[in-house]
């Protein structure tokens, strides 16, 4: 069934996606006409910024009218079941492909260069007219018709801008900003920008259409932000003999370091543009060709770094390092890592939510005890009548959801936030809830330390087997309309008197994989999820910052042996699992040597990894590995792992679908990878599993144990230091 | 029916089929769906049928549909689904999922047609598991969920 929005547009095939929104093929029902549809990228629903971000691209793309510009259509937002609206924008559609995609088949003559680049002049000479800073220039935005028309698009950083540099304050800190590859050396420094930083950006795009690769390459996005800066390029004839020396001048004219050096305008650079298109004759100064006679490689690999770290701005790395780095570079901390990672994780403000039995109560009364940055507040434990009922008609909604999320009724979304709502209040009525709803306004508000505010962790501490049981990360708020797991890290706090794995004090941070499927038991995809973390380690793995090593081979044996060579700090496996009710126990299927099943229960796998001190995460994604039987403590086969001392264990209360673990194992790690605490990283891959499963109701099965509450998974200085 | 009812497959796409296009009615099919993988062990599960009825409604309904008031029309119509499926369906199991209140109730290849009968007795309304006692000709509910009070 197809998606329509606003009851006009059909959404058809995906086109692209970027690193915030996904554009599709759409058509306009009432018009007859095919459109390009923009819609937030999926795995951003629900944030904040990003919606805010998203909505600015919208009004600054519907205030520009013009040629060269990608047109606005329409604009909307479609209402959600819980209330919510995904924001979207109905586009031009342009037969034809991002000069990206055209530069992948080779780099231009430098006459249509020179064109392409006069025509991205046009439409941001038009844009400044009317106050807007594109501020992402680069190939990947600017689409190139096949009837040669150039079209600009994707003005979703842009930033309205004032004549005399009084423009309304920049509220970017914590979002995407820009491409490395085409960073102003203002940006760079976190210096105020202008017209003049287009046009920076236009001339390293010129620079890239003439060579054939960016102006500065470098191993990492610190290095690369650094030549920005501090590097003059290597004029592009070096590496095209077609570029003629007037070009050349005219390029790093556009890319002078001083925005006072630069064309003062777009429109200036493209008179310059076409002044050499046309005779000839160029104001730029001549380029000493002496500069560039040594260093500079023939062009190398760049389509594919640019692939997996040119265009993508979000690229972080451990932020320990980076200072350290930024240190000897002598550059300010603050300001390049916030341009350069574009993405700064959430501080965090806890409310802990303890059950435990009253002790002054002989009749085996509960109470919660609540304590956050609002206060402190203990209430008794309400559990209403029907509960298990209730939990067994939410288990049988989830299941369904697993098996395809089109087969989810109302009915199941009723009976999911019907347990939701009982647990909600069991544990947060009356001065808890006031106390809970305070705590989150206060993390909301931010402080000196976290300007633009907190998320609120949950950190749930349920002491008794049955009260462990229960599936709290269904909670459901009836006056937000929303599934506290969603919109809250949400953490299960252990407390034993056992030590926990210590911080990671250097890189790298050793990860073993294993990916397990007997020949048995209905294959899984684990080589795509074993891609997938690759993937979304892969800059940390180039930068050194993380060692990813996998099981050869599927035995218990086999990860024994590789557990003998060295400690690890995150542990991954992926495979079949499940609980024995009638054992009270968890496994997971390992194989035997002759490929077929061999279930290795939750007891056992705790001694293979007996050994493992320094081992901080486990990621069990199988099914049911966080399953206990409710009536002893630490039943599950994640708690099994807890007990032995490691920090976290992310796993699977349910029967989970191949494709929602995996696509919460994705997302988790590019998480991790850009920094995120590993409970905020559990709760984005939550909302990942429910919209790209299409409302899923899997969301709920991942459960997280923690046994500290630092929940970086590279150590903070804080926690360094004790 | 064939809006009331969708029947899941876990590898068994020609038994899905059979019971699907019994299942809709003269001229109809009820919708076929293949259940997504999993990441669990147990593989003992051929068929799931997702009614948006009660059980009772539905093998009343159905029981109107084929024409039969005993249950054995009812009993034919899974007997020929479990023919179908790989192994003829021995020690393999079809759930039917009231998705109104989550009860599944486990069918198998050897249910007399007195089970259907009884089973459509039943007036069940909880998201329990029920499966068929042969020794005590009864319907028998597993795994009543602990409670956490």
């Amino acid at each position: 069934m197809s998606i329509r929005l606003g009851g006009r547009y059909e959404v058809g095939e995906l086109l692209g996606a970027g690193g915030m929104g996904v554009v599709y093929r759409g058509h306009d029902l009432r018009l007859g006409r095919d459109v390009a549809v923009k819609m937030l990228h999926p795995r951003l629903g629900g944030d904040e910024l990003a919606t805010a971000i998203f909505r600015r691209e919208v009004l600054n793309t519907a205030a520009l009218n013009h040629p060269a510009i990608v047109a606005a259509y329409d604009a909307g937002e479609e209402p959600m079941p819980n209330g919510d609206g995904v924001p979207y924008l109905i586009m031009e559609l342009v037969d034809g492909r991002s000069l990206r995609d055209f530069l992948r088949s080779g780099r231009p003559e430098p006459r249509l260069a020179l064109q392409i680049t006069a025509e991205v002049c046009a439409a941001l000479e038009f844009s400044h007219r009317h106050g807007t800073v594109h501020r992402d220039i680069k190939p990947g935005n600017v689409m190139l018709s096949y009837a040669g028309q150039v079209k600009v698009m994707d003005f979703g950083i842009a930033r309205a801008f004032a004549p005399d540099g009084d423009g309304p304050p920049l509220r970017l800190s914590a979002a995407v900003i820009g491409t490395i590859l085409y960073l102003s050396p203002e940006q760079a420094r976190g210096a105020p920008v202008d017209a003049r930083t287009d046009v920076y950006a236009a001339g390293c795009l010129l620079y890239t259409l003439l060579a054939g690769r960016p102006p500065f390459l470098g191993d990492d996005p610190i290095s690369i932000a650094y030549k920005h800066v501090r590097e003059d390029p290597v004029p592009p004839s070096r590496f095209n003999p077609d570029v003629r020396d007037d070009v050349d001048a005219v390029v790093l004219t556009a890319m002078n370091k001083s925005p006072l050096d630069r064309y003062q305008s777009a429109e200036a650079f493209r008179a310059e543009l076409l002044r050499v298109l046309t005779d000839g004759s160029v104001a730029a100064a001549p380029v000493l060709p002496r500069q560039w006679t040594r260093g500079a490689g023939a062009p190398g690999s760049y389509w594919t770094f640019a692939s997996h770290l040119g265009e993508t701005s979000t690229v972080t790395a451990w932020r320990a390092r980076v200072a350290e780095r930024l240190d000897r570079l002598g550059e300010s901390h603050t300001a390049v890592e916030e341009v350069v990672h574009g993405w700064r994780p959430p501080a965090v403000a806890d409310l802990e939510v303890a059950v435990s039995r009253r002790p002054d109560r002989a009749d085996g009364g509960h109470t919660v005890l609540l304590r956050g940055s609002a206060g402190e507040v203990e209430v008794p434990l309400r559990l209403p009548a029907g509960l298990d009922r209730a939990v067994a008609r939410a288990a049988a909604a989830v299941d369904t959801a697993r098996l395809s999320p089109a087969l989810t009724s109302p009915a199941d979304l009723a009976a999911v936030r019907d347990l939701g709502g009982m647990l909600f209040s069991a544990v947060l009525h009356g001065e808890a809830g006031a106390l809970y709803r305070g705590c989150r306004a206060a993390a909301g508000a931010g402080d000196a330390r976290a300007p633009h505010g907190r998320l609120l962790r949950l950190v749930l501490r349920p002491r008794a087997p049955e009260h462990a049981a229960l599936p709290w990360e269904l909670m459901f708020d009836e006056l937000t309309g929303a599934h506290l797991a969603l919109e809250h890290p949400l953490v299960r706090y252990v407390e034993l008197p056992v030590p926990v794995a210590p911080p990671v004090d250097r890189p790298p941070l050793h990860v073993l994989g294993m990916a397990v499927s007997p020949r048995d038991l209905p294959p899984l995809a684990v080589d795509e999820e074993r891609h997938a973390v690759e993937s979304a380690l892969g800059q940390l793995t180039r930068d050194g910052l993380v060692r990813l090593t996998w099981v050869n081979g599927q035995t218990w044996k086999d990860l024994q042996r590789k557990l003998y060579k060295r400690q690890y700090h995150v542990l991954h496996i992926v495979g079949h699992g499940g609980y024995r009710p009638e054992l009270g126990e968890g496994f997971l299927a390992f194989a035997d040597d002759r490929g077929r099943s061999d279930p290795v229960s939750a007891g056992d796998l705790g001694a293979i990894l007996a050994g493992q001190r320094q081992l901080r995460l486990a990621v069990l994604n199988t099914c049911e590995s966080a399953r206990g039987d409710g009536r002893r403590g630490y039943s599950s086969t994640a708690e099994a792992l807890v007990r032995r001392g490691v920090g976290t264990v992310l796993s699977m209360r349910d029967v989970v679908s191949d494709p929602a673990a995996r696509t919460f194992a994705t997302v988790f790690y590019e998480a991790v990878a850009v920094s995120a605490p590993m409970d905020v990283a559990a709760m984005l891959a939550r909302l990942a599993v429910k919209r790209d499963g299409q409302g899923s109701l899997e969301w709920s099965t991942p459960t997280l144990f923690m046994r500290s509450t630092h929940s970086s998974l590279f150590g903070t200085a804080e926690e360094h230091h004790g | 029916m064939a809006d009331i009812v969708s029947v899941v497959h876990f590898g068994e796409p020609e038994a899905a089929a059979v019971l699907a296009a019994g299942l809709g009615g003269p001229g109809a099919s009820a919708p076929v769906v293949e259940a997504q993988r999993t990441r669990a062990v147990a593989a003992d599960l051929a068929l799931l049928v997702l009614v948006a009825l009660p059980v009772h409604g539905f093998l009343k309904k159905l029981g109107e549909m084929l024409g039969e008031s005993t249950g054995a029309g009812i009993a034919k119509l899974f007997n020929a689904a479990f023919a179908r499926v790989r192994g003829g369906g021995a020690g393999r199991s079809i759930v039917l999922r009231d998705g109104v209140h989550g009860m599944d109730v486990e069918l198998t290849a050897d249910l007399p047609p007195a089970a259907y009968e009884q089973l459509g007795a039943l007036i069940a309304a909880e998201a329990v598991t029920l499966r068929y006692d042969p020794a005590a000709g009864a319907w028998v509910a597993a795994g009543t969920p602990v409670d956490p009070r």
